[in-house]
């Protein structure tokens, strides 16, 4: 178990797993301090509306996290990964973010889409977020997370 | 030594570089567009001073029609929202205070709800849980259209003539209200 990549990689940078992890669940109430004070008033309420979506963003944002630890650890140490499998799961953050908890509710993606397309993504917001669990859950199978790592068992056997 | 030191530094800084800047763009985006195309969709509404356009609406709790002559006299205070939509939930709250706090009939209120899927049902529900009693609601998803609504939350101001005197896109707080409807009130 301890062998595995992905628990190897979050133990290695315990410190940056959790400041992504919360970065990306506070994410958009940051932004949106920016032009309102009420933002995290309307972060927590909307979580507590929303239970499913807010499990959902919650999960997300622990899985961004991972990502991102597996992604440096790969970076540095990992010699069979390969840069372009982290793509997918930098493309299911951005679309976990985007579309959030709810697009309509004064969000990034609310400004940019015309009032009836935030309206719609909002009603299947929980099928974007899953889509982007998904996303990120292939990103980090994609860079071997739920592998053995073969470094570390060479390093074990060497020490037995 | 101190080379292997740079060497070392020199690659932190680049480990860094590499995850930091992928998301400072995004972000960085995401907050330049929030505010700046705010301003744009007020651009695009209609303007301050301008006669307010006609509108028919049926009152989901009463079942009367409501145009913009039955607000004639008394500053209108008009929310484009949906039940679901939490930033105007807030909203809604403040304004409930401040319609309180002048009394309860001071200014008429209109709450338009523009999600097709929603129920009379879920709008007195919103209104008993948000709102005032006397707070005029209506599905008006038309109306949203020539109102150039763009975004939930939209709000606007008539004085007692139906001419459109504030318009404004972002959450209600409480201290944004009294600058805009005193004046009104003052006036009547």
């Amino acid at each position: 178990m301890k062998n595995i990549r992905i628990f190897y990689a979050i133990k290695k940078r315990p410190v940056i797993t959790f400041m992504m992890i919360v970065t990306m669940f506070f994410i958009t109430p940051l932004i949106q301090g920016f032009t309102t004070p009420l933002a995290f008033e309307i972060w927590f309420r909307d979580l507590l509306q929303k239970p499913t979506i807010a499990i959902m963003y919650g999960s997300f944002s622990v899985l961004f996290g991972i990502f991102i630890s597996l992604y440096l650890y790969s970076r540095s140490k990992c010699l069979d990964c390969k840069k372009e499998d982290t793509r997918p799961g930098f493309a299911g953050s951005l679309l976990g973010f985007v579309i959030g908890v709810c697009p309509a509710c004064f969000s990034f993606i609310g400004v940019l889409l015309p009032l009836g397309t935030s309206i719609f993504l909002t009603s299947y917001s929980y099928i974007f977020t899953g889509l982007s669990i998904v996303i990120i859950l292939f990103s980090i199978s994609k860079l071997g997370g739920f592998r053995k790592d073969a470094a570390l068992l060479k390093e074990t056997n060497r020490k037995n | 030594m101190r080379r292997e030191e740079k060497k070392k530094s020199r690659v932190i800084q680049h480990q860094s570089a590499v995850y930091i800047t992928p998301f400072s763009v995004i972000i960085t985006a995401a907050v330049v567009s929030t505010v700046l195309l705010q301003q744009t969709g007020i651009a695009e509404a209609l303007q301050n001073g301008v006669a307010a356009p006609d509108f028919k609406l049926l009152d989901a709790q009463t079942g009367n029609t409501v145009t913009k002559q039955t607000f004639n006299g008394k500053p209108l205070f008009i929310f484009f929202t949906t039940t679901w939509c939490t930033p105007c939930q807030i909203g809604a709250e403040n304004l409930a205070k401040y319609d309180d706090e002048t009394g309860g009939s001071a200014f008429n209120v209109l709450i338009v709800f523009v999600d097709d899927k929603e129920t009379e049902k879920q709008f007195i529900d919103w209104k008993n849980k948000y709102g005032q009693s006397d707070w005029y609601i209506a599905k008006g998803i038309d109306m949203a259209q020539t109102y150039n609504v763009q975004f939930l939350d939209t709000k606007y101001v008539f004085d007692g003539n139906g001419v459109i005197k504030w318009i404004d896109i972002k959450p209600l707080e409480y201290s944004n209200i009294k600058p805009v409807l005193e004046p009104l009130l003052l006036t009547q």
